[in-house]
């Protein structure tokens, strides 16, 4: 019966078919066998693909790990230590331009009316009197004639229904005659040793509204309080010089100059750009560029950590991104004149097929499977060992790690529980790496009883964080005492961590007026001790972290509840709305600045800001502004550790701890050390920071496994 | 036939303005925003992740926001948020890997399930029928993704043979055959992991439709007649199990999209489903609504298949 056969044999061959391809697929160890290329070639997994591959338009992190030190290079860089060193740019200087506002209607401490001569005059004495010390630093001291600057701003409105919009807007200001004084080095004192000299309250605010003209004057409220900020009558401009490092080229051969450190700015801050980066560069008044090797970037304020934005950018061609170059484009890919005008570097192929300065070119890119990068031979700096990297996408953890185990790719990132099985593995190495990560609880400190001290800290002494530690995370982490990472200079090391004593966390809640009451759960005024901790679904350490620390509490006397949101709604309806009365949640990443203001400062407190607990302390404010004020290197980790423990010991989160992630690596893979002697390597080791991939440049495969490691 | 065509094709049109309605709204309304309007990034201020909401149109109202997608999607001017790059060709693209797959996984549910729930049925009762009853019910307990993993384990560590993605990388220097080949066997593992539940389902539903028909009166009547059996049970039985089938065919369609996104996760498979979820996972409007668009104008043509298909293999049922 023909159906019947035809049941039966179909079938058959389709098997037949499907199963003898198996003989012609290179098996895993012909293809390590056959090509040569493999042992030159780093082959690394990860999760998900990469968005755009342009550091302006771009802020996530699997792009980032695809272009920071491989594509492209930025003017500074952080070295081993976190500490700024010099990488495009072969050194820099920082100096200021302060101006200062004549005011004609007013008179100095001798009874001379203000003039731009008096002033100077006024200056000059000084110098040779009480600010003695500003004459070595003091280059020159000009008049600089009234004039008129222009500035596009942005300012955020409150409208109706809580909900906030942001406004952009053109400031005009009408600058009266001003004196400009050129200091070697930033003074933010400047003005307040001024004062004296030119009479108390020569500096206070002025009522600058007549000077300013807001277009669209419909914008203006929302400028209402940012007034101070458009004009003052005291102005610093610290000015930071670049000096590039000769002879760099793009990849395709272009030379690197200072208009590509401008042009790159000006991408950054186009609004048809889009660029998640546009904050951190706002700060810039403009960038002049006296020769090809030289960028002065000059800020309109004092902000110490936008230095440190140079080391997190990289830097974009200009002539293969300007505005004829996209004309270019545009023609050679013919779109529509409709689109021409909105046509932005976001639109260009360029972010598909990147040219950068570093130490690898990019090859090719298969959407969602692949993308292969070739060594620069032509890079600048120390050359990199391996020949070639291909990254390839594997969106499931387990399918990464048997790729691993079979040799086709290089490293897997285990999870913490995996870590002791792949250490007994003798073709692996595993390194445990710093994530640059914390985890706490939060408390509302704007609903009592969290407005108490004695209660937050009493709540972080009940839970045993090196409990969690040793059985959520197997091991891989340590604990956290405060708001900087530990593997950062900014982080206090004499900041205690706070201890578990659940016997005098119940101490402190009788102090705060909480009794035991029949069923062992505390009460005060009749009112139980209760209230719900929450935290996002989806992240199975997070959710034991939940439950372990509602345990903690539960045997204090607390009644606490548990609730796990999906992320969006976690963030949106709970958090960024600031109702909740505690979450778990976890900060990552900037371990190079020590600016916290997003985070700690009281003025970040509102709806959608990053200060979600509410914490208002006048103490951390003050130092908080003074780190964006401090140029010095020293004195700016100093601060940062007042404050790290000023907010430890304010309990506004319970810090619990920083992961590690292990890190597993073919055995055979070795840092290249020839200045130990020849043919010598070291085992793949983190740097001080905890950083893994700072080595990678030196990184190289052994062709012979027995070698060991010294 | 021609009438009832028009007529249906005109509500179905209707029907879809109303589904792509309803989905953009559901869409926008749930909880989340892209992943680029990034609000817990302390490197952002608030104005800025205001500012990006803006270019991307979300504090408009819904309806401009449709107008924005229907008219971006019909100019083929619809970008991705993600990274930019326009949303139907990539559509396109992962259409065509993941169409192999689809074919390949189809092609073995129903190549497979007639022969065991046909075989299963005439021998009811048998070590034959419990033992595929037991393989059925095994397969469709155990979890793909769990069986997924013993599998890729099993072929990488056994026969030291590449599972992962539609092909080897670095296979691009062999010859042409050879290639097509690689192609092949990447394909054989994961179509057979997502076909395995379509199996047990589909060859239980085949037996059930097979005893239902044998017990019909022509079936004796043929059998009477001295038929022999195989025309019996292939010509007569079968014949007429196959109705319900057509059915379920229709359905297969809106499967392509999104049918394996668990499959297409585990074996790094860049097909559709894939997009979906990633789209979903990083609130990607243009794409989510897109594939959704696509899924529901698969299904109403599905469903229109198998409309016509009905009325070709019965002649009981007239369109009108």
């Amino acid at each position: 019966m023909r159906t019947k056969q035809i049941l039966l044999i179909l079938p058959l061959l389709l098997a037949l078919l499907l199963l003898q391809s198996a003989l012609w697929v290179p098996t895993y160890g012909s293809q390590a066998a056959q090509n040569s290329g493999r042992l030159q070639t780093f082959i690394e997994p990860r999760l998900s693909d990469f968005k755009l591959l342009n550091p302006a338009l771009n802020s996530d992190a699997t792009t980032a790990e695809m272009m920071d030190r491989r594509i492209y290079d930025r003017l500074l860089e952080a070295d081993e230590k976190l500490d700024v060193v010099p990488c495009l740019a072969e050194s820099w200087t920082v100096t200021e331009e302060a101006y200062v506002a004549v005011r004609p209607e007013r008179r100095l401490p001798d009874g001379t009316p203000v003039s731009g001569e008096s002033l100077r005059a006024a200056i000059d004495a000084a110098l040779r009197g009480p600010l003695s010390d500003l004459s070595s630093k003091l280059r020159a001291v000009e008049l600089a004639p009234p004039g008129e600057r222009t500035r596009r701003e942005t300012a955020l409105q409150q409208m109706a229904g809580g909900k906030s919009e942001s406004i952009s807007a053109t400031v005009r200001v009408r600058l009266p005659e001003r004196l400009r004084l050129r200091l070697d080095t930033v003074e933010p004192q400047l003005f307040e040793r001024l004062e004296p000299v030119f009479g108390q309250g020569y500096f206070s605010s002025i009522d600058v509204k007549g000077r300013i003209e807001i277009d669209p004057p419909a914008a203006a409220p929302a400028f209402e309080s940012k007034l101070d900020e458009l004009f003052a009558v005291g102005e610093h401009n610290p000015i930071v010089t670049f000096k590039l490092r000769p002879g760099v080229r793009f990849h395709d051969g272009h030379p690197f100059t200072a208009r590509d450190v401008r042009f790159t700015y000006q991408a950054i801050l186009d609004p048809k750009n889009a660029s998640p980066r546009t904050s951190s560069y706002e700060a810039i008044e403009r960038i002049d560029v006296p020769d090809d090797l030289t960028a002065r970037v000059v800020y309109k304020k004092l902000n110490s950590t936008s230095l440190l934005d140079w080391a997190m950018m990289g830097m974009l061609p200009e002539h293969l991104l300007n505005r004829e170059a996209l004309e270019r484009e545009m023609k050679a890919r013919q779109i529509p004149a409709a689109q021409r005008e909105k046509f932005s570097i976001r639109d260009s192929s360029f972010n598909r097929s990147p040219i950068g300065t570093g130490r690898f070119k990019f090859v090719k890119h298969v959407p969602d499977q692949y993308t292969v990068l070739e060594r620069n031979d032509d890079y600048w700096g120390e050359k990199p060992r391996y020949q070639r990297i291909i990254s390839r996408v594997i969106p499931d953890r387990l399918a990464q790690e048997l790729e691993l185990h079979a040799g086709s790719v290089d490293r897997y990132e285990a999870e913490p529980h995996q870590a002791a099985r792949l250490r007994t593995d003798p073709n692996l190495q595993v390194v445990s790496r710093g994530e640059g990560y914390y985890m706490y609880v939060a408390y509302n400190l704007r609903r009592p009883p969290f407005d108490d001290v004695r209660v937050r800290r009493a709540l972080s002494m009940a839970v045993n964080v090196d409990d969690i530690i040793d059985y959520v995370l197997f091991g891989e982490g340590k604990r956290a005492s405060g708001p900087y990472f530990s593997n950062t200079p900014f982080h206090d090391p004499e900041t205690p961590l706070q201890p578990y004593d659940p016997a005098r966390a119940l101490a402190l809640l009788e102090e705060v007026g909480y009794r035991k009451n029949a069923q062992g759960f505390l009460e005060k005024d009749g009112k139980p001790f209760e209230f719900t901790l929450i935290s996002n679904a989806g992240n199975p350490q997070r959710k034991a972290v939940v439950t372990i620390v509602q345990e903690a509490w539960r045997r204090l006397g607390v009644r606490c509840t548990t609730q796990l949101f999906e992320f969006p709604v976690f963030l949106e309806q709970f958090v960024h709305v600031r109702n909740f009365d505690a979450f778990v949640l976890g900060w990552i990443g900037a371990d190079i600045t020590p600016d916290r203001r997003q985070i700690w400062h009281s003025s970040q407190g509102g709806n959608y800001k990053l200060n979600f607990t509410g914490y208002a302390s006048p103490e951390a404010d003050a130092l908080i502004d003074k780190i964006l004020l401090e140029y010095d290197r020293n004195e700016q980790i100093a601060l940062a550790r007042k404050l790290h423990r000023r907010i430890a010991e304010d309990v506004p989160y319970t810090f619990l701890y920083e992961p590690s992630r292990p890190y597993a690596l073919d055995a055979r893979i070795a840092i290249d050390a020839p200045e130990l002697g020849p043919g010598r390597f070291l085992p793949i080791t983190t740097t001080p920071s905890g950083e893994i991939d700072y080595f990678f440049p030196r990184w190289f495969t052994r062709a012979d496994p027995a070698a060991v490691a010294e | 036939m021609w009438r009832y065509l028009g007529r249906t094709i005109v509500e179905r049109l209707l029907l879809l303005v109303l589904i792509s309605i309803v989905s953009h709204a559901v869409v926008h309304l749930a909880p989340g925003s892209p992943a680029e309007v990034d609000s817990l990034n302390p490197m952002m201020k608030a104005e800025d992740v205001l500012k990006i909401r803006k270019s991307f149109h979300l504090d408009e109202p819904l309806h401009v926001q449709y107008w924005y997608w229907l008219s971006d999607l019909f100019s083929g001017e619809l970008r991705s948020f993600r990274d930019n790059q326009p949303v139907l060709p990539r559509i396109w693209d992962r259409f065509l890997n993941s169409l192999p797959l689809f074919a390949a996984t189809t092609l073995i549910v129903w190549g497979l399930s007639f022969p065991l729930g046909i075989a299963a049925a005439i021998r009811r009762g048998s070590r034959f029928d419990r033992a595929t009853t037991f393989l059925a019910y095994t397969l469709i307990s155990v979890p793909g993704f769990f069986l997924s993993y013993v599998v890729i384990l099993g072929m990488s560590r056994t026969f030291d043979l590449p599972i992962l993605g539609n092909r080897t990388i670095g296979v691009e220097g062999a010859s042409a055959f050879v290639q097509v080949m690689d192609r092949l066997w990447h394909l054989v593992t994961p179509a057979l992991m997502s076909a395995m539940t379509g199996i047990a389902i589909l060859s239980r539903y085949v037996r059930t439709q097979m005893l239902e028909v044998i017990g019909e009166d022509y079936v004796r009547t043929a059998r009477a007649k001295g038929l022999p059996e195989d025309e019996v049970v292939y010509g007569h039985a079968l014949r007429n199990a196959l109705l319900p089938f057509v059915t379920m065919f229709g359905f297969l369609l809106p499967g392509m999209i999104g049918g394996s996104v668990i499959f297409e996760q585990i074996f790094a498979w860049p097909g559709l489903g894939r997009l979906g979820y990633e789209a979903v996972l990083g609130r990607d409007f243009p794409t989510i609504l897109t594939l959704n668009f696509f899924a529901a104008v698969l299904t109403l043509v599905g469903v229109l298949i198998s409309d016509l298909l009905y009325a070709l293999v019965d002649p009981r049922i007239r369109l009108s």
